[in-house]
């Protein structure tokens, strides 16, 4: 009798464990493609290649998440007439996904993605490991080529950033709001930071502060610093559990916590206002090279810079009919000179500044006392 | 050994009462049990398991407290039920071996002895003097270093004895203390017990089932049944006279023949049988007329062969033919059957008796109790 | 147990049990053999790579171990691990000791519900309570200090569980169920009767536990203390999550962000020393710990048994005592749980309030990535249904060479099954991810897989399943086999038919047990997730939470033990409360 007791309580397991699988396996994926729009043939041979392929592997971090993804992955299909099956992996961090491409590149082994969207000294980390392969764009977009030349002709820019100060509207008040980085330090409240450093690469560039000024914040900073936690710790501040984070991720997805009625506020800085872009780029040695190199064309145009204003808040300002355009406008109107970090500012600037960045993500990563 | 002067009672125990309650009912595992304990004397409490003997040695110890009744050792009431008395075992200046020994694992002998001394602060040289000379007395010397682990059955036991003598307590407690060792080693150690008692002086009482224990070592025995005595007394009293049924065929081996009693004269009783009438001299408290049962030992039975002659002024001899011999190596136990009736006999292996044999037995009446028939 | 760990009467019957059988083929040592040289193999790897200047084809250096001893981080880390594991082993005794004492000696209500509560706990995944407790007690927007600094009109931040003392804390709370565990057997085990003679001997109640009851109950306490070290200096949920805010790095996590560092390249070697050296603290302590284990099981019962043990009656204190449990499962299992609704029910963390009611919703949940979710819960799946198989197979195997083949240098078979339980599961993560990303030719397509993950946990958990396997095996009776071998037939056929399913019962919950802890384990899959086909449902959990994105996070936590739960439950339908615990005792290591 125990037996059949065991037996039936196994076969209770493995149902259960079956039923996980088939609820799993149940999620159907692509959407079906209509009418593809008026492409050219050069355009037309990517497809047809990207339609033998049939799929593609997307990691990146997107605001809206999963569904904004879907909104891209639907756009993409349904532009070209495709019904390739995408998947979205969100990533833990920038810097994991490099670290784990570049070794992944050393190793001799295919990578694990198909395509890398990130910032623009990521992208220049994994050119330089030789991890990426020229990027093609048959499908015209307005967007200038110099951008695709400028990256060494493997990546192209699909929206902008613009790093900043952001703080709890409760915590920081009036006329405690600062304007600069520098007023930041005055202030006497628990400060949040990144263990990549965000946004101090930039800053430790010789055309903005330069290594010793960078290090030199950056210290004073680390000692006010009350935690470290990923780009989406702009979360943390409208929690409260930090009172500002500078430099953060992005302007924009503050504007998205506000919009959901988070006590959180943003200043562009008037000491250092930054502008940098995601780009992206294929990998070498991806499974699905033409899908991904599509994809990525597919993120300058139109229907995807809406995709993106939607969800994020922010589209690329290099695109005539941009918003994201529009509020740098207004913002330089208004006195503010960017310090734009394209690959030539790095190329120009990381000699020095990489040192110096190491440094600096030593700082914040050691705890002090 | 012990500090009383001779006449008074070491250990009175008064009307003593427990119940357990399993289940529902409680079941009274010592229902109303009296006795008292003499100076150096050895006191067995004999039954089977269940009877209470073990319960009414915990509440001695003081690891029970019962329902009822006054226990009190030397001068002191160390439990009144009804006064809401009680001392802890702790200071009742007891000595008790368990019957699994309860030896701790962690210590060594010389620490296990000299636990109780270490307690009450004896100083260290006493300490060692005392040790030293009750594992001297009980044998073990030289493995005051072993630990218990590594000690067999019947080292153990001696540990305990000796850590429950070393405080030379007014009252030893024993609970079945023999019962895990082996057959052989059991009765090794039954023969050093007695001696070291007798040679000690020390008052205990002694709880078991084996009544071969309680006959060797005991000066006197209470046969308990259910919770209850029902019979104190000598070894030879309680072997010799069984009072009841029960204390008969539970302190050795009985025949049982029931009966009626037919006269009750002179301190002879006659009691009409399937074996006929006979006599038994016990001091029979049954009325007349009453069923019985006339109890005798094997070994008290006497076999004669049947030569035809019927010895004349023999009472209580019957005839009857051997149907069952058994080899026991010292005796031969004999079946004999009378009138379909079936008396056990045993004798020494020689001269042996066939089977088929026809025999005399003769049941003498000296050796005959009366008890309650069935 | 190893066998060293054998009682002198299991010796005696072990002696008997190892006599050399009736030769055959052996087959059956194959998977043990495959087991026993993977297991060194991944150790000599770390090893090797700490030696090596560059991994792959570098010299000979000491360097790395160089810049263990000078490096401050390195040093930083090691304080961090040791003050960490410290907390972690005192809070875990201070709950998990009385909760013990309450359950094995005293008449506690609800006994069978501390039984149940306990089972979870060992099963509830690190980064759930983590998590949880983050949010509760962070240092300024914590929940409860939020709460605390409203009601003492105090500046918030009274309780800082981003500390060494608060991680410690969050862990202990965990491991307080090892604890537990580790002692509910010798605390049942220990005579009464030893007491008693105690009482009757002269010694009153303080005496008595300091004399006889406390060195009684000493081996099994330091045997619970010790493994609770083991496990805290090499776990990484809890630190990883907790730690990585306050930049306190301890061992598990340190080797992570050493193989994927913020920048530059990763420095193999120096986490490769790292690991060695945590390595062979972790092989000693664990000697100890089996030394220990040794002891207390001598103290289990010496000598017949006499009475059982009557439960000491509390009286008044019977429903305080049963409350202050009830209060430790609410801290480990409640009140996480329920701080991650709520925090999976907020677009935005913030303390509860009238207007944070009004923005609860079901965001989260419908914003996870499904697909990747779906995908990954099919891995899960998989690792769920083949680590407890290979891990048993291996076991198995492991079981027969050492107590049933008469090959030469079987007990170094078992002293390799008991390595595993000594060696962090980061460094064998650390080696097969080294081995299967570079060394391994790519055109096997391995790497990026969950092969390298159910290969790794299965050689983690042999340990375990060894445990199992052997005390089951050690059961048979030999001349069950000798009549089945008499009967005709050979080893093949003995093993399946006789010796297997006399097994089965063991077999099963042991299965079970390692699937559930297959589920929610992060340490290895994480370090060797690259692709969405190797990923687990675990570490997509925790990337949402280092992306910073902890509402998704706690909703596809909370999904996760939504799954778990009734798997845990029908865990302890089959193995029965008694069983249940048994089980959870053998399978916390060296039992």
């Amino acid at each position: 009798m125990r037996k059949v007791r065991v037996r039936r309580n196994a076969v209770a397991v493995l149902a259960w464990i079956a039923t996980i699988l088939l609820v799993a396996c149940g999620g159907a994926s692509s959407s079906s493609g209509s009418a593809a729009a008026n492409l050219n043939d050069a355009t037309k041979k990517l497809v047809d290649a990207a339609r033998a392929e049939g799929a593609l592997d997307m990691n990146g971090v997107f605001n809206g998440g999963a569904n904004e993804a879907q909104a891209l992955i639907d756009g993409f299909n349904q532009r070209y007439g495709l019904r390739s099956s995408i998947k979205y992996t969100p990533y833990a961090s920038g810097p994991d996904e490099v670290a784990k491409l570049i070794a992944e590149r050393q190793a001799g082994q295919p990578p694990h993605t198909d395509m890398f969207l990130g910032p623009t000294d990521f992208i220049r980390q994994l050119s330089d490991a030789g991890t990426v392969v020229p990027l093609q764009m048959p499908d015209p977009t307005a967007l200038d080529s110099k951008w695709l030349t400028q990256s060494g002709g493997v990546a192209i820019p699909f929206y902008t950033i613009f790093p900043g100060i952001a703080y709890n509207t409760n915590l920081v008040k009036g006329t405690e709001v600062p304007s600069t980085y520098a007023d930041v330090l005055k202030l006497n409240v628990p400060l949040a930071g990144t263990p990549y450093a965000a946004g101090y690469l930039t800053l430790a560039a010789p055309a903005v502060w330069g290594p010793e000024k960078a290090i030199a914040y950056a210290t004073a900073y680390a000692r006010k610093m009350a935690g470290l936690g990923g780009c989406g710790n702009e979360a943390q501040v409208a929690s409260g559990q930090y009172a500002i984070l500078a430099p953060d991720c992005a302007e924009n997805f503050v504007q998205i916590l506000k919009n959901k009625g988070a006590p959180i506020g943003y200043v562009i800085p008037m000491d250092a206002p930054i502008i940098y872009w995601f780009w992206g780029t294929v990998l070498r040695g991806s499974a699905h090279p033409n899908t991904a190199q599509l994809f990525i064309n597919y993120l300058a145009t139109p229907e995807a810079q809406k995709i993106f204003y939607k969800y994020d808040l922010t589209d690329l300002d290099l695109l005539p009919g941009s918003h994201t355009g529009q509020e740098r406008k207004a913002l330089e109107a208004k006195g503010y000179k960017f310090y734009v970090s394209d690959f030539d500012f790095l190329a120009a600037n990381n000699p020095q500044a990489l040192p110096a960045y190491a440094k600096i993500i030593q700082i914040m990563t050691t705890k002090r006392g | 050994m012990s500090e009383d002067a001779a006449g008074t009672a070491v250990l009175a125990v008064q009307g003593l009462r427990k119940s357990f309650r399993t289940g529902q009912h409680g079941v009274a595992a010592v229902d109303d049990v009296s006795f008292e304990t003499w100076p150096g004397e050895l006191y067995t409490l004999l039954g089977p398991s269940g009877c209470g003997k073990t319960t009414t040695l915990r509440c001695i110890a003081g690891l029970e407290r019962p329902d009822a009744g006054r226990i009190r050792i030397g001068a002191k009431m160390v439990t009144d039920a009804g006064a809401r008395t009680f001392l802890a075992p702790y200071r009742r200046s007891i000595g008790m071996v368990f019957q699994s020994y309860a030896i701790w694992p962690h210590m060594t002998v010389f620490d296990n002895v000299a636990f109780p001394l270490r307690v009450t602060g004896v100083r260290h040289a006493e300490v060692r003097r005392r040790v030293t000379d009750v594992l001297e007395v009980v044998g073990l010397a030289g493995l005051e270093e072993r630990l218990a682990p590594q000690l067999s059955g019947g080292q153990q036991q001696r540990t305990a004895l000796a850590r429950a003598l070393v405080g030379r307590p007014r009252l030893l407690l024993l609970d079945e203390p023999l019962s895990n060792l082996d057959a052989r080693l059991r009765e090794a150690m039954r023969n050093e017990l007695r001696s070291l008692q007798r040679q000690l002086g020390v008052t205990a009482v002694y709880v078991t089932h084996d009544q071969v224990e309680a006959l060797s070592l005991s000066t006197r025995i209470a046969v308990m049944d259910r919770g209850r005595i029902v019979q104190e007394g000598t070894p030879t009293e309680v072997y010799e006279r069984p009072a009841t049924r029960y204390v008969a065929g539970f302190v050795g081996a009985s025949n049982f023949i029931e009966g009626e009693l037919v006269t009750r004269k002179n301190g002879r009783a006659r009691v009409r049988t399937r074996l006929g009438e006979l006599v038994v001299t016990n001091h029979a408290t049954q009325p007349t007329g009453a069923s019985v049962s006339i109890a005798i030992r094997p070994e008290q039975v006497v076999l004669r062969p049947h030569d035809g002659t019927r010895p004349s002024a023999v009472e209580n001899v019957v005839v009857g033919v051997v149907s069952e011999a058994q080899y026991l190596g010292e005796a031969i136990e004999y079946v004999i059957e009378v009138n379909g009736f079936r008396v056990k006999c045993r004798r020494p292996a020689a001269p042996a008796v066939a089977t088929g044999e026809s025999v005399h037995i003769e049941l003498p009446p000296g050796a005959c109790s009366l008890v309650g028939a069935r | 147990m190893t066998i060293r760990g054998f009682e002198a009467a299991a010796e005696r019957r072990l002696r008997w049990a190892l006599e050399p059988r009736i030769p055959g083929p052996p087959a059956g040592a194959i998977p043990a053999s495959a087991g026993a040289i993977a297991i060194l193999a991944l150790i000599a790897i770390a090893v090797a790579i700490s030696l090596r200047t560059t991994p792959l084809d570098g010299t000979l250096t000491l360097r790395h171990y160089h810049d263990l001893l000078t490096r401050p981080q390195a040093l930083q880390v090691l304080f961090n691990t040791i003050g960490f594991s410290t907390v972690t082993v005192i809070v875990a005794l201070a709950i998990g000791i009385p909760i013990a004492w309450l359950v094995a000696w005293t008449d506690l209500p609800f006994k069978p519900a501390v039984y149940v509560g306990m089972t979870v706990g060992l099963l509830m995944p690190g980064f759930f309570t983590a998590m949880g407790w983050l949010v509760l007690l962070h240092p300024r927007a914590g929940i409860i200090n939020v709460w605390l600094g409203q009601a003492f009109a105090l500046k918030p931040g009274l309780f800082d569980i981003i500390s060494i003392p608060g991680m410690g804390f969050v862990q202990g709370l965990g491991l307080a169920s090892v604890v537990f565990v580790m002692l509910a057997i010798p605390l049942r085990a220990i005579d009464p009767v030893l007491e008693e003679a105690a009482h009757t001997a002269g010694a009153g109640p303080w005496h008595t536990l300091f004399r006889i009851t406390l060195p009684l109950v000493t081996p099994a306490l330091a045997a619970a203390a010790i493994l609770v070290l083991v496990i805290s200096l090499a776990v990484f949920d809890v630190p990883a999550i907790i730690g990585l805010a306050g930049r306190i790095f301890t061992f598990s996590p340190f080797v992570y962000y050493e193989v994927y560092p913020f920048t530059g390249p990763p420095d193999y070697g120096f986490a490769a020393a790292f690991s060695a050296g945590m390595l062979a603290l972790a092989i000693l302590l664990s000697l100890l710990y089996t030394r220990v284990l040794r002891q207390a099981r001598r103290y289990e019962v010496i000598g017949p048994r006499s009475t059982f043990r009557q439960p000491r009656p509390l009286g008044v204190w019977r429903l305080p005592a049963a409350a202050l449990v009830a209060a430790y499962f609410a801290l480990a299992l409640l009140l996480p749980f329920l701080t991650l609704v709520w925090t999976a029910l907020l677009p935005f963390l913030q303390p509860p309030s009238a207007i944070a009611f009004s923005h609860l919703s079901l965001d989260n949940f419908s914003s996870l990535p499904w697909a990747l979710i779906q995908e990954t819960a099919i891995n899960t799946a998989v690792l769920m249904i083949s680590v407890p198989t290979l891990a048993l197979l291996l076991s198995i195997s492991f079981s027969w060479v050492v107590l049933r083949s008469q090959l030469p240098g079987r007990l170094a078979y078992d002293y390799v099954a008991f390595l595993p339980q000594a060696v962090p599961s980061i460094v064998f993560a650390l080696s097969a991810l080294f081995f299967f990303l570079f060394v391994l030719p790519p055109g096997l397509g391995l790497y990026g897989t969950v092969v390298p993950i159910i290969v790794v946990m299965a050689l983690v958990y042999v340990s375990f399943g060894t445990r199992v396997t052997n005390g089951a095996m050690i059961q048979i009776h030999r001349e069950l086999e000798d009549a089945a071998a008499v009967s005709g037939g050979g080893r093949l056929v003995l093993m399946l038919r006789i010796v297997l399913p006399l097994m089965r019962p063991a077999l099963a919950y042991s299965w079970l047990w390692m699937a559930l802890l297959a589920f929610r384990e992060l340490t290895v899959t994480n370090m060797l997730a690259s692709r969405s086909t190797g990923t687990t449902v675990a570490v997509v959990t925790y990337s949402l939470f280092a992306a910073g994105n902890w509402g998704e996070a706690a909703s596809l936590a909370l999904i996760m033990v939504a799954v778990l739960l009734p798997l845990v439950a029908i865990y302890l339908k089959l193995a029965g409360l008694g069983g249940a615990i048994s089980g959870a005792v053998s399978a916390v290591p060296g039992r």
